[in-house]
Order: C-alpha cells, then structure tokens, then sequence
C-alpha cells in the first residue's frame, strides 16, 4: 500500500451548482428519505421496524454513488454504500429496466449479515437511469436453525436463506416465485411480506419525489448536483482529517466467547495511518476468523470504520464524498473479513460497537476527543414459538441499551445503543402485547458486577430486563458479549461492567446461566433453550468503562451519584475519595485530606 | 356563568401572550375588530393583558368575554421551572424515565448528553400492583406501599406527586385509587395519574406526560389565579384561556389539567385559520406563520385542524397530549445568513431575535438577516417600523450583507435574492413534510400566510409548492389573538382497546366506551358551567393486524354496526391514499377510539367592508425579483384603504402598520367581502 502524501493544498475549484440550486436540491432528496423512513414505520409489521426503527433510507445517482441518506440506523448506512454498489454492478445498470425492484442479504456480497435484506430501484427519467432509491432493514425471521436468527450458529446455511442480487418485482409486477421462495422459507411470511410491502412500497414514493425535482431542474443539471453535493462532504472530510496529525495509531481490543470456544478471545486490532487528508484503516494483526457467529464481513468492519470516523468529524452531509478520504484494508479470511461459509450474524449486530470502539481508541486522543470503551454487547435474544392467544408462530429479536464509555468532556450517557446503530427499545406494552411475555423488572443496572466504571467522567449504565415466559413452551437462543471482559476504561478510568443472561425455571429460586442450567458450552451465546411457562430470563447490560482518575472526579457529581442509589456514601469514599457528611453533602475538607490534597 | 354566554352583552377579546409582544383583538356588539399591541410580561401574562386593556379604553363590566392564549406552560417547561415531583410507579419500572428510548438525536456526535430526566431517581418509587396486556389484574394494588411512598416523597420535598402504572390505559382503577391514598395522606399535594392525562400504550411517553403535567401545576395554578383576579377586578363576563388542543376551558380547568396549556398560543393561529377557510370556501390549507425567530407550520383539512400527539420538550421527554399540530423551523425575519465551511451561504437556525435584532434595527446587530435581505430588495419600506418606533436602516442592512457579498463575488442584491431564496426553501421543506406526513399532495391546499413576515414570503412559498392560491387574512399580525377570540371550548377524550370488531360482543364494548366517553364529556362541560349540548364528533384508529402505526378514520352517524363497518372500508382507502398500497383481504385491528366535545362561543359576525373603486397607490417604490438585472418600479398600497373588490394585479406591495405582503409579477390580488386577501399565483414570476 502507498499513500501519496499531498504537501500542498489547492484553493478549492468552485463549484458548478449555484449555492442556492444546491441547497435546494440536497435537502428535498434528504426530506425525501425521511418521508421513505416515515413511511416503512407506519406500514411496517415488525416492532423492530416500527418501534425500533432499524432500517436505513438512501438516494444514489446515476452513477451509483450515495448522495443523500436520513439517519437512521447508521451501521447500515455505512454498510449499504458497497451493498448497493455491488448489486448495481452485479445486475448492470443495462440489465435494469423501469419498475424493477433488485433484493439483496448476502454478506459475502459486501452485505452485513442476512437479516439485513436491501431492496433497490432505479430511476428512469427519459430512458436512463438518473438516480436508485434504496433501503435496508432488518427482516426478523430469515429461516435457519434459530427463529430471529441470532444463536451460536458455525456456518452460513444454520443462519438462514441467502439471496444475491436477484429481482423481486420486474416492471412494476411482484416475482411472484421468488415471494413463494422467500415466504416458504421464514417462520412468519405474514410480517416478512407486510415489512417488504412496506420497504418497497417507500421506494416508489421517493422516485415520485425524485422525479419532480428532475422535471424541474434537468437531468443534466440534477446529475451536477449530485457530483457538487459528493464534492462538498468530501472536502469537509478530508478538512478533519488533515487537521489530525500525521502519523500512524494503533489499538486493539477483543471479543471473547464466539459460542464455540468460551475460553478463546478474538483480537480486533487496528493501525489508523493518517498522511495528510486521507486515512487508512489496516486491520492486518486481527485474529483468524472464528468458528463462531461473531465475525464481520468486510461490509461491516468498513462501516464501524466509517461511524467512528465520522465521530470524530462531528456533522457533515453524509454521502459519497465522505468515503473517498478512507480506506480500509482487512485481510480475508480473519475477524474481521469473514469468508464464506463462515457464520458472521452477530459481527454486524453485536461486535460492531467494539470494533467502532478500537477505531476510537486510535484516534479519539489524537482527535481531542478521548473515550472510554461503551457497554458494547446489545444483549441479543431470539425469541421463538406460537403465540397461544392467536394460534400464530412468531418470532422476535430482543435488544436493549447499554452504558456508554466516559470521555474527555462529559459522563457516558445511560441506557444507549452502540455507536453503529440509532435504534429503539421497545416499550414493555407494546412488548407484551405482541409476544407472550411478561416484563417483571426493566431498570438501570446498578448491581456492581455490570455498573459503569468509575472515572472523572464515569460511563452510564446499561439497562437490566427480567422477563417471564407466558406461553406453554418458547424457544429461546442470544448472542451477547462482554461476559467475561469489560469495557476498558481510558486515560486512568476503571473498567466498566459486564453483561449477563441469566435463567430461572418456574417455581424455582435460584438463577443460573445456560452453562449451568442448560448445560450448554456458552453463557452469551446458545441457540434454541426450551423454556416453559413461568420461566425468567435476566439480561443485564454493561455499564461504560470510565474515563480520567476517579480521585479527580467532581466531589458533587459523585454526591449526587450517592444520592440517585448509584454508589453508597462507603463507595463514594472507596471509588472516589469523596467524604460525604450524614446529610449527604461533600465534607470538602476531608475530601481533599482523603484524596491527598490542600484544602 | 354561561346561562348568559351566548346572550352576553359588551366586548369580545382575545388576547395572546407572546415571547416578545401581547396582541389583543376586541370585537364590539357590532362586530367592528380593534386590536392593541405592548410588550410582554413572560412571567405574569396578566400585566400586559391589563396594559393591553387599558390601551383599548375597555372598562370595568365594558368586557362580555375574554379568552386568553398564553405561552406559560411552553415557557415554564423550557426554563424547567416547575414543581419538585414525584413519580409513584409499579415496581420493578421505577427507572421509566431515566432509561428513555434509547435513541439519540444524532448518529455521529461524541459530545451529545442526554437531556436530565424531570425527575431524579431519588424521588421515584415503585409499589407492587400489575395489570396485564389483557387488562386483568395480576397483582392487587398494595395500599399500604402507597402510603408508605406517598410520606416518604413529601418527606423529600415533593410538591406534585404522579402516578403511573403499566397498562393503566386498559384498566386505570389502580392508578385511580393509589390516588385516593395519597390524597388521604397528603391533602394538600396534587396528584396527576397517567391515565387521565394521556390514556394511550407505550408507557414511556404516559409517564413522561404525566411528570410534565405535575410539573407544570404551580405555574398553572398562578397564572389562571391571576387571570381570575383580573376578571374579578373588571367584571369580565366570562373568561377562558387556550388549550393545546385549539379549543378552550376556565382558568379552572386548566389548573386541573395542566398539560393541557403546552404550545396553546400557537393553536390559537391554526384556530383563526380555520375560521378564515371556512370564509373564503378553503378547506385545505397550509399555514405559514412566520415570525422574528421561528417559521410555524400546520395543516388544515376539510377545514379541521389536524391534531397530534407527538411533541417533545426536550429530546427524548415526550409531552404526548391531543395538540393542534404545529411544528416550528428556526426561519423568521432574524434568521442569520453565514457562509459555511464548504463555502456555500446558509440561512438559520440562527437568528438575531428581537435582541439585538436585524441588522436595520440599528441596535447593534450587525449580522446579515432575511430581514435585512428584504429590506435592501425594496420589499419593506424604511418607514414602517417593524420594531417599536425606530425606522429601519437600509445602509447598515447593506452593510451586514455585503460581509456575504464579499465572499461569495456577488453583489448585494444577488446574495439578498439568495439569502431569501436558501430561507424560502427551508420553510417550504417544512411545508412539504407536514402535509407529506399525512398523505396529503400540497397542491391540493391554498395557503394561509401570517405572522410579521409571513406575507412577504407566501407568493415563493406558493411556487415552491405548486400551491395556486394565497390567502392573506385581516389582521396577519395579531392572528393568533384574533383565534383565541374563536376558539371553541373542546375537551378530547380517548380510550384504547384492541379489538377485530368482528364478534357482537366486541362490538358492544365498543359502543359501551362510546357512551362512557360521551358521558364524561357531558360531566367536564358542567364543571366548567357551561351550558348547552356540545357537538360530538367521534373517529377510530386503525391498523392492519399486525401493524403498529395506526390512521384515524372518521366514525360517522350513530354509534352502531353501520357506522363501524363503514370506517373499516374507509380505511383501506385512506391507507391506499398515504402509502401507496392496501390489502382488502387483511385483517383490521381497531385501536383506539377518540371522541371531540366541542361547544361554539358566542361570536359576533365581523362587520362587512365596504366595496369601491381602488384607491390610488401610496408611492412607488423600487423593487427586485429574482432574475431581475435592474430594480423595477411597484405600486405600493396601503391596506386599510382597499375595498371589497378590489383588484390588484402583480407586482405590488400592500404595506399595513404590522405587515406586508408581496405581490409577485403575474399573481393577482382580489380583496374579498371580509377584507382577506385572495391572491391567485401567476404562470411566471420567480422569487
């Protein structure tokens, strides 16, 4: 690899748009991918749709590069750049004709993992393609061995059906064979069809809008437009990146636990060579790929390095442009770089956070933004079986917020998901109403065995869920991390929490893992449990690790941590040095005696 | 007090407490409008509205009725200065509002904190009680865990206590009695409970609801006392204040019922726009109410105000009450236009406010603005102050905009031109959106403009949007004063209960909450002492099985079988008409059911105006449109002088004391019997 050092900086060429025309132009196509994300809420079947919002919304020009985006699930807008590349080039643009629709989950294809179904259209105006509207989504249910497929699956075919780029409607008309493939071939076609209807259903909606600022402008005069809009985010991205150093940084961190081997860990590592305004990314040192689920394809580990580039960045338009300064090297064949037909379903949900983090943990110094590493495990359950108020099989796919890592200017922020993704929980009413559970206790989780690290700036904590199984029998299958490494802290923080799945049979008293109760090899990740009526299943999510000397800690944050339940006024003294007297309030002088300063 | 409502002598005043102006409007028995204009008090409304009276020369028993929209809820919550609450919730949730909903406003931003909860960890308590997703009790309510919670809360200082338990939207007798309890132990707190306030699933955004509402009682409960005091003092026939919702109850009832006031001054605008499509035969319109700081926007359908329940106060703080829906853009006459790092000019959020102002204020504000802009094409006239008694300054407009000028290689006028333009088309997204949202095609409405600024914009609105009719009312400036004046008393009810609706006894719990909501109806509307029978309006909200977002159909005629089964074929139209698709064989859930009470007020009908020749323009004045090389000459009007009839044909400008509207080339303007003003959007003419 050679990076050609740029040792001066041309003014920058003006650009062909008027200013206003540009403005114009770039913030009808992002409305209009809102209007795609409000739509698939409102039409969709699946709660992780509809309340956790996990899909992604995007415009791409002729040329087959993105120009606009709404935010909302970001790990999928950093993945569907080469996801919609590679089927546009796989299908050819010359193949394509007005009304197709292009459907596409393979992970090996610049894809995810296969619950992240694509559905692609162009847009002809005048018999050429002026732009594709698209969007990915999370399908619950996609067949294999687990329902909602998150499990201690080893290879792609336990994990579900795999589609390349194929064509799931052809002029306007639904491919009713390949719905009679697909619906044949998931434990609930009712939501897999109504959650397509509603994904492709958005897509005619925004080539409508598409269409009406084409009529307007002008193809030609709409293709400049999207060239200078590239142009635009690329020059604020690689303004960032030159203002970092120059240099190379390195990090690592691991995940431990792929479900087959509980005792092995997984190296992510990372060397962010910053020359000038480009960055590449080398994750060659990472360890060889895992027999278990927790790789990520190359589509994963190039988005979670994108999220935390543009992390540091702060906000620019996000489109094309913003790609061009970075490059991402991993070698097939690793953690990383997944190859077929290796298991990889929980690399983009579940590792991702922890690869986002290592990037941070390169740079985010550099960048004057130090962090800690966040809780980093979403606590994934799959949840399966018939649901005995109306007959019908269903299947669902759990995940909750955890702790973010403290940093240089503030506490982690409480109950999050990862840096990767922008999702939702779901509320416990809705919860219950869909599924036979019952939620016993949904809190923040301040057991000290899962609570943030301490730290001048302390992480947040994760959530903690207990839920009952109402139904007759309900099959129960996760992936989970951090339950036995934590979060690391930064710059003198402490550590933070760790994860933990946990059972108890009806009737029972005690709590106990899958690896106690279940005799299974992993306590994080197992497929298909047997539970029945009555039973609980505990999922309590990390704290952040902490950032900065926890002696250097605010003495009135950590009395009002005191006074919220999150330390005892025994913990204030041990953790932080902070005295506090019988009323709660910080005793300054015997705090600065505590922690070995003047008064 | 209301057996003479409708039979009142005297004045009718409407009065609407602002951020930086309280505008009244006053109409006699005659119904001739006079409308008064001070500065606000924010924190104790009923000064200026006192200061405001005495400008009219209204006396003591000279006022038959007088309703009141103010920004007090909006305020206290956005200062967050309210009651120390209390949350008593079931047990094992006691963190609901620290954990939120996860999500975060922007995917890539390190430095984001979450908003703090409105209340803290340490005043939260949970008591054993459930009830399950089928509405049966699980676990009795522990009476003794209520007390017990209630005198640990006050020990700790709470002033408000809220109550809010799962699934209370379903079966709200637990909450109802935990309520008794704490009222037997704490007479003198308050106490909200969550299914009152908002009886709708997702437990997260009832209990937030329900925090915000014990929030807001002090503030509530002095400023409807004030008011009161003031009434008293002037022997004010009747005297209501705005809700949310566009209608109206007692100051009373508001004290009841808190949440009720949040973002009530801007309902106010959407009611008088209502009122105003009802007298020009526009039942659709979109509302463009633009000001100094903010651009608010709403719709109105088959001349219904469109309501929602999804507003937030802070970021993840949802306030989910029935409220007419208006969403603010920061783009008024004070949004600032600045060149950003790629180069490109940008107009807003930002704005210079009323403080220092535009850079033409000549107060010290020195950044270029839309005001500035319009002031330096010719479209507002240096001696007619916007702001107090100062003229503006076109000098130092030129000047703010000639730092973007600079930059960007062009001249004043183009970068005004573009300046207007980049803000045009910001309020026109937001347009778009709220009318989008709902399904409805944008050039199927007329559009309403008022506020300050908004009649200077509404033509490049209108071409913006396809829209080919504009509607400028009387009184632009004081709009929402003037809706206060017409609001109707409404009280909104809800219950949910998830049903097919396909088997009989489905059916009769269906009508059975139809009469239980008809009959609370009738019990609030005489507490309030009012009355009258209201009109009932009644719609469903429905979904595909399966689905999770509902659309609200229309239930008409008599409560019964007929009127059930036809909201269900109406909905695979409406569905069909929003997202593009509908599914005939599916099945239907029919979620929640929702009933409007609602009682006209007395109100006199405006004096018509009288019809004429059209008088002579005031001055010509010149003027730049977009593709113009040089400034043109445009007649300049002065409103008050037009008659009915009157024909004015583009361009032109019709100035009045608080606004002024642009007239692009080839639109034209007819002034209807009323005095609005009916402009038709030409072919041509840009911005």
């Amino acid at each position: 690899m050679t990076v050609e050092a740029r040792t001066e900086a041309a003014a920058p060429a003006p650009l062909a748009t008027d200013p206003v025309t540009l403005e114009v132009i770039r913030s009808h196509l992002i409305t209009t991918c809102r209007e795609m994300g409000i739509a698939m809420m409102r039409t969709s079947y699946s709660p992780i749709f509809n309340e956790g919002l996990d899909f992604s919304c995007v415009i791409f020009d002729g040329s087959g590069e993105m120009i606009a985006q709404a935010d909302f699930c970001p790990a999928m807008i950093g993945a569907i750049v080469h996801v919609v590349e590679w089927a546009i080039k796989e299908v050819g643009p010359e193949n394509m004709e007005p009304g197709d629709v292009i459907l596409h989950n393979d992970p090996y294809r610049n894809g995810c993992h296969l619950p992240e179904f694509m559905v692609l259209k162009p847009c002809f105006v005048d018999g050429e393609i002026v732009a594709y509207t698209a969007n990915i989504a999370h399908m619950v249910d996609i067949g294999g061995m687990v329902p909602a497929a998150f499990g201690d699956t080893r290879n792609i075919f336990q994990e579900g059906l795999r589609l390349p780029p194929v064509k799931i409607y052809r002029r306007d008309e639904e491919v009713e064979d390949l719905f009679k493939v697909l619906i044949s071939n998931v434990r609930t076609p009712t939501y897999a069809y109504g959650d397509l209807k509603a994904m492709i259903g958005s897509l005619y909606l925004a080539e409508r809008r598409i269409r009406e600022v084409v009529e307007r402008y002008g193809a030609a005069a709409f293709r400049q437009c999207g060239e200078d809009i590239k142009t635009v985010s690329e020059r604020l991205a690689r303004a960032a990146i030159a203002a970092l150093p120059d240099g190379e940084y390195t990090f690592e961190g691991a995940i431990e636990d792929d479900g087959v081997d509980p005792d092995e860990e997984w190296k992510i590592k990372v060397a962010m060579v910053v020359r000038g305004d480009e960055v590449i990314a080398d994750y060659t040192g990472s360890s060889p790929q895992s027999g278990g689920p927790a790789n990520q394809t190359w589509g994963v580990t190039a988005s979670a390095t994108y999220a935390a580039m543009f992390n540091i960045f702060g906000t620019i338009p996000f489109n094309h442009g913003c790609y061009r300064p970075i490059s991402v090297i991993a070698p097939p064949g690793t953690f990383v770089n997944v190859e077929y037909p290796g298991s990889c379903v929980g690399g983009n949900s579940d590792s991702s956070p922890t690869s986002v983090d290592v990037v941070l943990g390169a740079l985010s110094e550099v960048a004057g933004k130090g962090t800690a590493s966040d809780g980093d495990t979403h606590g994934i359950l799959s949840l399966g079986g018939v649901d005995p108020r109306s007959g019908q099989a269903f299947a669902h796919l759990y995940f909750d917020g955890f702790g973010w890592g403290g940093r240089y200017s503030h506490d982690g922020n409480d109950a999050q998901v990862g840096k990767t993704s922008n999702c939702a929980n779901t509320p416990v009413e809705v919860l219950e109403t869909r599924y036979p559970l019952e939620c016993v206790e949904y809190s923040l989780n301040t057991d000290p065995a899962g609570r943030p690290g301490a730290g001048r700036h302390r992480g947040g904590f994760g959530t903690r869920r207990v839920l009952r199984v109402t139904a007759p029998e309900m099959i129960v299958s996760a992936h989970t991390n951090r339950n036995r490494l934590r979060p690391w802290g930064a710059d003198g923080g402490a550590d933070g929490g760790n994860c933990r799945v946990r059972f108890r049979r009806a009737g029972e008293d005690g709590w106990g893992t899958a690896v106690e109760l279940f005799g299974r090899t992993s306590p994080g990740k197992f497929s298909n449990l047997d539970l029945a009526a009555g039973d609980e299943i505990e999922v309590s999510l990390p704290g952040g690790g902490g950032y900065g000397d926890p002696l250097t800690r605010d003495p009135e944050l950590v009395a009002a941590d005191v006074r919220h339940g999150y330390y005892t006024v025994a913990e204030a003294d041990s953790l932080y040095g902070v005295v506090l007297a019988a009323d709660g309030s910080v005793d300054a002088a015997a705090t600065a005696r505590r922690r070995g300063v003047e008064p | 007090m209301s057996a003479e409502l409708v039979t009142l002598a005297g004045s009718h005043v409407g009065v609407d407490t602002g951020g930086t102006f309280t505008d009244l409007v006053a109409t006699d028995a005659a119904g001739n409008l006079s409308v008064a204009k001070t500065l606000s008090t924010p924190r104790e409304p009923a000064l200026s509205t006192r200061a405001a009276l005495a400008k009219t020369g209204l006396g003591r028993g000279q006022i038959g009725s007088l309703a009141h929209g103010s920004t007090i809820a909006t305020n206290a919550l956005i200062e967050r200065h309210g009651a120390v609450v209390g949350l008593i919730t079931t047990r094992g949730f006691t963190d609901i509002l620290q954990i939120q909903r996860v999500v975060r406003p922007n995917s890539f931003d390190l430095d984001w904190v979450r908003p703090e909860p409105l209340v803290p960890r340490e005043l939260t308590r949970g008591v054993a009680e459930r009830v399950g997703a089928d509405g049966a009790v699980r676990v009795p309510l522990d009476e003794d865990g209520v007390r017990a919670a209630a005198r640990e809360l006050a020990a700790a200082g709470v002033e408000a206590i809220a109550i809010s338990f799962l699934f209370s939207f379903l079966e709200p007798a637990h909450e109802r009695r935990a309520r008794e309890l704490v009222e037997e132990v704490l007479p003198a707190a308050p106490v909200s409970i969550s299914s009152e306030v908002f009886g709708q699933w997702r437990e997260y955004e009832r209990t937030s609801t329900c925090a915000i509402d014990a929030f807001l009682r002090p503030a509530v409960t002095r400023y409807a006392d004030a008011l009161r005091e003031m009434a008293d003092d002037l022997a004010i026939g009747d005297l209501l204040v705005a809700r949310s919702n566009g209608g109206t109850q007692t100051p009373e009832g508001a004290k009841e019922r808190p949440v009720s006031m949040v973002r009530s001054g801007p309902a106010c605008g959407v009611i008088a726009a209502a009122e105003v499509g009802k007298a020009t035969a526009s039942p659709n319109l979109l509302i463009a109410d633009m000001g100094g700081t903010s651009f608010d926007t709403g719709i109105i359908h088959e001349h219904r105000p469109q309501l929602t329940t999804q507003a937030e106060l802070d970021w993840g703080i949802p306030i989910a009450v029935p409220m007419v829906d208006v969403r603010s853009v920061g783009a008024g006459g004070g949004s600032i236009g600045w060149i950003d790092q790629a180069g490109l000019l940008r107009a807003g959020p930002q704005s210079a406010g009323s403080e220092p102002g535009p850079a033409c204020y000549g107060r010290g504000g020195t950044e270029p603005t839309v005001t500035d802009a319009n002031l330096v094409l010719g479209r507002l006239s240096p001696d007619l102050p916007l702001a107090g008694d100062v003229a503006l300054d076109v000098e130092a407009a030129r000047a703010a905009l000639a730092t973007l000028a600079e930059p960007l290689g062009q001249s004043v006028e183009e970068v005004a031109l573009g300046l207007l333009a980049i803000a045009d088309n910001r309020m026109a997204q937001a347009l778009r959106l709220v009318s989008i949202d709902r399904g409805f095609d944008p050039r199927d409405f007329a559009l309403i403009a008022f506020g300050g600024a908004g009649p200077l914009h509404s033509g490049a609105l209108a071409r913006a949007l396809g829209v080919g009719r504009v509607v400028i009312p009387v009184l632009p400036g004081a709009f929402s004063a003037f809706g206060a004046l017409l609001a109707d008393t409404r009280f909104d009810y809800m219950q949910t209960f998830i049903t097919a609706a396909t088997e009989p006894a489905d059916r009769e719990r269906i009508f059975a909450i139809f009469a239980a909501l008809e009959q609370r109806a009738h019990d609030d509307f005489a507490a309030e002492g009012i009355e009258g029978t209201p009109t009932i309006a009644r719609t469903v909200e429905m979904r595909y099985a399966g689905q999770n977002w509902e659309l609200t159909v229309p239930l008409e005629g008599e409560v019964g079988d007929a009127a059930i089964d036809r909201a269900r074929e109406r909905f695979h139209g409406e569905h069909d008409a929003q997202f593009g698709w509908h599914d005939a064989d599916a099945a239907l859930e029919l979620v929640n059911f929702k009933l409007v009470a609602s009682l006209p007020r007395s109100r006199p009908e405006p004096a018509p105006l009288a019809s004429g020749a059209l008088p002579e323009p005031t001055e010509m004045r010149a003027t730049r449109f977009a593709g113009d090389a040089d400034a043109r000459s445009i007649p300049v009007y002065w409103r008050e002088q037009l008659l009915a009839g009157n024909r004015i044909e583009g361009p032109a400008l019709i100035a009045e004391t608080t606004c002024t509207t642009l007239l692009h080339p080839g639109d034209s303007l007819e002034v209807d019997p009323a005095g609005h003003l009916i402009v038709a959007i030409g072919e041509e003419g840009g911005a």
